[in-house]
């Protein structure tokens, strides 16, 4: 949907101002919000305006006419609330297994700047989303050996690793949606690790994807990735002090060069909480 | 809120009191089912009562944080019903997250909801259909345009035209 190589100004503040009301009731597709995301901090006005959408999509909600609820609703409510409060405090969060509707990661569109994104929330709010069920970690693993037979003859140290025996699985799950977008191998006797993916979409060549490890003192640089012609990724990393050592592992779409800290919120996230070490 | 915080009932219950008809009429709106409005309302304040502590006065009206709440809870339901898959560039808190920017409306007015009735009535019945598809049923463009038989281009005209007509009559009437 990018105008190939053309970076005129006034387009692409063009472009954003015919996607942010879309954006503001969230009917944008997926590429149309990452768009919005992208070009958000480039135009100036775009944040006062996309305000004003958000605004009046707000007040959508109180146009709708209240409508009394039947007596037994408000009895019902107080009765699983009293229920809920009975048990002991120290129950354990929801069940992970139904990641819940709400995609528990801060993203406020705010006029401070974007490297004021809160990362550390992130981090924490990982636990929440990342699901590492059984069932859905074979299909991952599933597709993730087919395609990788496919490499095998440029990376065959990553089926290897896949395959072998104490090898540990994050998955990094769309911030997004509740899809997975890639899974980090790493032996924790290891250095490296190696994030695989084929989830992640080709992008121009101005643009790259940057790994992230994320701790207590923000993100940390992981290195640069792209997706080969087959929309493949196996990135060998290191892990710098240990994947341990961190709370997650982040992936954004950074310039080509990098950046030292994530200028655009996160296209995925896991939380290191969720490997079973 | 506070007190909900504080794990205190009858504090959830006098929430429940005051906006429960504000609840159930925006998930009645969303599903269109007695039942499923109600069990909607109802996951709704649970929601509330479990997670009081991610709202604070500084994001703003506690109503849009509910309503937000509901309306979502509302959509998520219907798209089970439906046996759809989830809306994958819907994220409940990034909704919250825009709703907050009302600092950044600088000198507008804000829009109260019986003035954005009458804005909604000057527009055209179809760019209404279109932003109301996308907002209480929780569609993206090309869910619209299957539900409704258009084409993605049209849908996506309209609303863009739409608000944007609903933008330009407020800032010339109330600033």
């Amino acid at each position: 949907m990018t105008t190939g190589n053309q970076t005129k100004y006034t387009s692409e503040c063009d472009e954003l101002s015919a996607l942010l009301p879309a954006y503001a009731l969230g009917a944008s597709s997926p590429e149309e919000a990452a768009r919005v995301r992208e070009l958000i901090t480039r135009c100036p006005d775009a944040e006062q305006e996309l305000a004003q959408y958000a605004h009046l999509t707000g007040m959508l909600a109180e146009t709708v006419t209240p409508v009394t609820p039947p007596p037994s609703l408000r009895a019902s409510l107080l009765a699983k609330v009293a229920a809920e409060s009975a048990p002991s405090e120290a129950s354990a969060p929801p069940a992970p297994a139904t990641a819940p509707a709400e995609k528990v990661i801060p993203f406020p569109v705010q006029a401070a700047p974007r490297r004021a994104f809160p990362w550390r929330i992130v981090a924490a709010a990982a636990v929440a989303i990342v699901v590492l069920s059984n069932v859905y970690w074979a299909a991952s693993l599933n597709a993730a050996q087919e395609w990788l037979a496919s490499l095998e003859q440029q990376q065959g140290d990553v089926v290897t690793l896949l395959s072998a025996d104490g090898v540990q699985r994050l998955v990094l799950s769309s911030t997004t949606g509740e899809q997975a977008l890639a899974v980090v191998l790493w032996s924790p006797d290891q250095e490296t690790a190696t994030l695989v993916t084929n989830q992640l979409p080709p992008l121009s060549d101005d643009l790259t994807y940057q790994l992230w490890l994320i701790g207590d003192a923000g993100p940390v640089s992981a290195g640069l990735f792209r997706t080969n012609d087959a929309q493949q990724v196996a990135y060998a990393f290191d892990t710098l002090d240990g994947l341990t050592s961190y709370a997650a592992v982040g992936i954004s779409v950074e310039p080509a060069s990098g950046s030292t800290a994530p200028t655009t919120d996160p296209l995925a996230v896991g939380a290191v909480d969720a490997l079973d070490v | 809120m506070r007190r909900i915080t504080e794990r205190d009932q009858s504090a959830l219950a006098e929430f429940y009191d005051q906006y429960g008809a504000l609840v159930y009429g925006m998930t009645l709106r969303v599903l269109q089912d007695n039942t499923l409005a109600e069990e909607a309302a109802q996951d709704t304040f649970l929601k509330v009562w479990n997670q009081a502590e991610r709202w604070d006065a500084s994001r703003g009206k506690v109503v849009s944080w509910l309503l937000t709440i509901a309306r979502f809870t509302a959509i998520d339901r219907l798209q089970k019903e439906k046996r759809q898959a989830p809306p994958s560039s819907v994220d409940i808190d990034e909704m919250h997250g825009l709703g907050e920017a009302d600092a950044s409306l600088g000198s507008m007015a804000a829009l109260d909801a019986e003035a954005l009735r009458e804005l909604l009535r000057q527009l055209p019945a179809e760019q209404v259909q279109a932003i109301e598809l996308a907002y209480f049923q929780g569609l993206s463009h090309s869910e619209i345009a299957t539900a409704t038989g258009q084409p993605l281009g049209t849908v996506k005209s309209r609303i863009r035209d739409g608000m944007r007509a609903l933008r330009g009559m407020w800032l010339r009437e109330y600033e």
